[in-house]
């Protein structure tokens, strides 16, 4: 029964506790043992000696250890340190001492006893003191069974948060598909996390990217990611437009976020046919694309402010045009902030030289993720202060290099000559792969041909100047020469010429030009065989044209007098388009490559065709056949060319386009090509012996 | 976060030092208290002295803008500078809350 004292303190969650109470083996009878009994309250055992002890431990497991006092006091600190090395952490010792002995209760302490009561005690001081140790055991128990089953719950949580995320084979998959590759990485700050991406597939062409940052991070932004996702699944309409959908999101947000909780958010949606990235950026930090062919960043500035903070707020949307191999890479915040010393916060630019390094120098076995990481001397396993998500997107180049190594002969290609590494006719070949099925066949690249091909049209950079000659020697009937160089000297060698570091728009719209040319010759040629002469039996006339139809009518016309009329055609028409448009038009080498490469060579004709200094100029055409030869007589109104250069094989810039055309119709079409006057006159000749 | 404030000409002025993130959502508390509770009709938020903000930081500044609105006062945030400036700019926080 309880004394008077002790009933004035409420009773607790003590009862039926088990108390064990080791003494010294010399000991006959101990007086805390009937205290405690007495008390009520608890189940006491006793032992006598460590011996004892142990095996009451093995079999009781008592929630609270009582040392009484042992004759010597070294004898009492071995029995505290076996006993301590037999019980978990959580029973308590509770060791009577000497109170004039500081040392060994300091020594006793540092063992890891508990509590330590000094003799002599009163009964009521002990039984209160241990009835405390033994509520507090229970209350350390009771918090340690409640984390373990918060933790456990948060595991689960985590579990779930991360099913949220895609797994990697389905992101291959989605990715692949369109001609992409996407890497990912997400690390949560602690169990649970804020930050949540998706790869969301639109149709066959179009994939949606997205990553999201709640505000905050631990439990409220968890649950507000799991709200996203049902949101982002429930939203069907307006996925092609990211400045829609994310407009409809913002209001569900706004909807059922708190007052200052909120969600920076990308949305951007790629088409794989036309490589573009319509995106919206409310306020993701500044997401970079590392450009494939010059090794520059650019950041995706934000169109809007951050999601959730008011219903009526636009989503404006940009656009930007990716290339082959080129990177979009979008990150949270947690990799460049740092709050504990905000001076080691990165910049963009600094930020941008581990981006770039890690582009540049990824290892095969690393993703692009890993390989920023290891850049940033950072790894998988690092402490973030906050989630991280790393998410890498790659255009890829839709056809490699090696698919179109031709080992095969090949009739009329297309060869692009440059060098093993460039990005740019990567870019190419993918573009006319892509974009001109027809001609995909056609395309052939490397420094070398294979033997028994013919070329149609040849792209050569500085570093594959020889190739430009065997695509010479291998030339179809009709040979465009394109040479990216900076070299003006070399500019009278080819058909045309492009800066050393053109772009891909400008080097396309060079081979559209070439190619509308070689579509015009073929044509002629098509045309001259179906035509039947009707002029073979005259031996002479004269002939007055104006315009570039009348000239390849008539080139057609004169030429079915001819032997090899299709040849002759060709060059006829070459002296022909020369004298209308560089003679009587006055249009120059260079305005021709540019008017060409803009499209508009035909329109600006007809243009200067309607002009008053223009439009009453006629080019007079001779024909005559002789018994040997034949004679074409070809005169404009222009003023002329300074020809001898051109026969000296000292013809450049300006007469270069004129010079090509003469070269091609002396070459091919006659046996020689004679010009007079000032240049306005020229004559062809076909010898027939 | 540290913070000083003052009434000057019927304007209550908050001062706000160090950084603000997730850590000051406690502290920040007196900060929405004072602007409450006070009489005046306009309130302005100095941030000049915030060496950084996080996005939880920016969410205290919406929370204080929000209770704000809701006693009739204007708040105007003023002094972006820095990372502060950067975050703001970032986020568009000038569509959200009044800056000058």
């Amino acid at each position: 029964m309880r004394n008077a004292v002790l009933n004035e303190i409420p009773e607790t969650d003590v009862q039926g506790a088990c108390v064990l109470v080791l003494n010294d083996p010399n000991f006959d009878g101990c007086e805390l043992t009937d205290m405690l009994e007495t008390d009520g309250q608890y189940f006491v055992a006793e032992a006598y000696g460590v011996e004892e002890a142990e095996e009451l431990i093995n079999d009781l497991h008592p929630d609270v250890i009582v040392l009484n006092l042992f004759r010597d006091k070294e004898s009492q600190l071995t029995a505290c340190r076996t006993v301590l090395a037999k019980v978990d952490a959580d029973t308590p010792i509770v060791s009577l001492m000497r109170r004039d002995d500081k040392q060994t209760r300091l020594r006793a302490f540092r063992y890891g006893v508990s509590e330590i009561i000094t003799a002599p005690v009163s009964e009521n001081e002990f039984l209160l003191r241990t009835q405390r140790v033994i509520e507090r055991r229970n209350m350390t128990a009771k918090l340690r069974r409640e984390q373990q089953r918060l933790t456990q719950d948060m595991r689960a949580a985590q579990a779930m948060q991360g099913d949220l995320l895609q797994k990697e084979d389905t992101v291959a998959s989605i990715a692949s598909a369109r001609h992409i590759a996407i890497e990912t990485f997400y690390k949560s700050s602690n169990l649970l996390g804020g930050d949540w991406w998706h790869v969301l597939p639109i149709d066959k062409d179009s994939v949606g990217l997205l990553m999201f940052d709640f505000s905050g991070h631990g439990v409220t932004s968890a649950i507000n990611a799991f709200r996203l996702q049902l949101f982002v699944e429930s939203l069907k309409d307006n996925r092609f437009n990211p400045s829609v959908w994310m407009k409809q999101l913002n209001k569900e947000l706004h909807a059922v976020l708190s007052v200052g909780q909120f969600a920076t958010g990308f949305y951007g949606v790629f088409n794989r046919r036309n490589r573009k990235l319509c995106y919206v950026n409310a306020g993701t930090p500044l997401p970079m694309i590392i450009r494939a062919q010059t090794g520059a960043i650019e950041g995706l500035e934000a169109t809007s402010p951050i999601l959730g903070c008011s219903s009526e707020v636009d989503f404006d949307s940009r656009t930007v045009s990716l290339s082959p191999n080129d990177r979009l890479v979008l990150y949270s915040d947690a990799l460049y902030e740092d709050f504990v010393n905000p001076d080691a916060t990165l910049s963009f630019e600094e930020l941008g030289g581990y981006v770039c390094a890690a582009a540049k120098l990824k290892a095969d076995d690393e993703t692009f993720p890993q390989s920023l990481l290891r850049f940033m001397s950072l790894s998988e396993n690092s402490r973030f202060e906050d989630d991280l998500t790393i998410i890498s997107m790659q255009v890829l180049a839709k056809e490699r290099k090696r698919n179109f190594r031709r080992l095969k002969p090949i009739k009329d290609c297309i060869w692009i000559a440059m060098e093993e590494g460039s990005t740019l006719a990567d870019s190419l070949l993918d573009f006319i792969s892509t974009e001109h099925p027809e001609w995909a066949d056609l395309l052939h690249f490397g420094a070398t041909l294979p033997k028994g091909s013919t070329v149609a049209l040849i792209v050569a950079d500085e570093s594959n100047l020889k190739a430009l000659d065997v695509a010479r020697d291998n030339d179809a009937d009709f040979l465009n020469t394109v040479l990216l160089s900076d070299d003006q000297q070399k500019r009278s060698d080819v058909s045309y010429m492009a800066p050393a570091n053109a772009d891909l728009e400008t080097v396309m719209s060079v081979i559209k030009a070439a190619n509308t040319v070689r579509e015009q010759t073929m044509n002629l040629r098509a045309e001259v065989a179906l035509r039947k002469s009707a002029i073979g039996a005259i031996r002479r006339g004269v002939f007055s044209i104006a315009t570039l139809e009348q000239a390849r009518n008539l080139s057609t016309m004169l030429a079915l007098a001819c032997p090899e009329p299709s040849i002759v055609a060709i060059g006829l028409q070459e002296l022909m388009v020369n004298a209308v448009e560089h003679g009587n038009l006055g249009i120059t080498a260079d305005e021709k490559q540019d008017l060409l490469i803009k499209g508009q060579w035909r329109t600006e004709v007809y243009r200067r065709l309607e002009l008053p200094e223009y439009k009453d100029r006629e080019v007079t055409v001779g024909f005559r056949r002789y018994e040997d030869r034949i004679v074409f007589r070809i005169e404009d109104e222009g003023e002329g060319f300074d020809y001898e250069a051109l026969q000296n094989g000292t013809v450049a810039g300006e007469d270069s386009f004129r010079g090509r055309g003469i070269k091609l119709a002396t070459d091919l079409s006659f046996s020689r090509v004679v010009y007079e006057g000032q240049g306005n006159i020229v004559e062809a000749i076909i010898d027939l012996s | 976060m540290n913070y000083k404030t003052d009434l000057h000409n019927g304007v209550l002025k908050v001062k706000i030092s160090d950084v603000l993130t997730f850590d000051d959502h406690e502290n920040f508390k007196s900060v929405v208290k004072e602007i409450e509770a006070d009489t005046c009709s306009s309130v302005e938020i100095n941030v000049y002295e915030l060496t950084a903000i996080d996005s939880a930081g920016v969410g205290l500044l919406l929370l204080a803008n929000d209770r704000a609105k809701k006693k009739n006062k204007v708040l105007t945030v003023t002094g972006l500078s820095g990372h502060v400036k950067k975050v703001a700019e970032l986020f568009k926080l000038n569509q959200l809350v009044k800056v000058a």
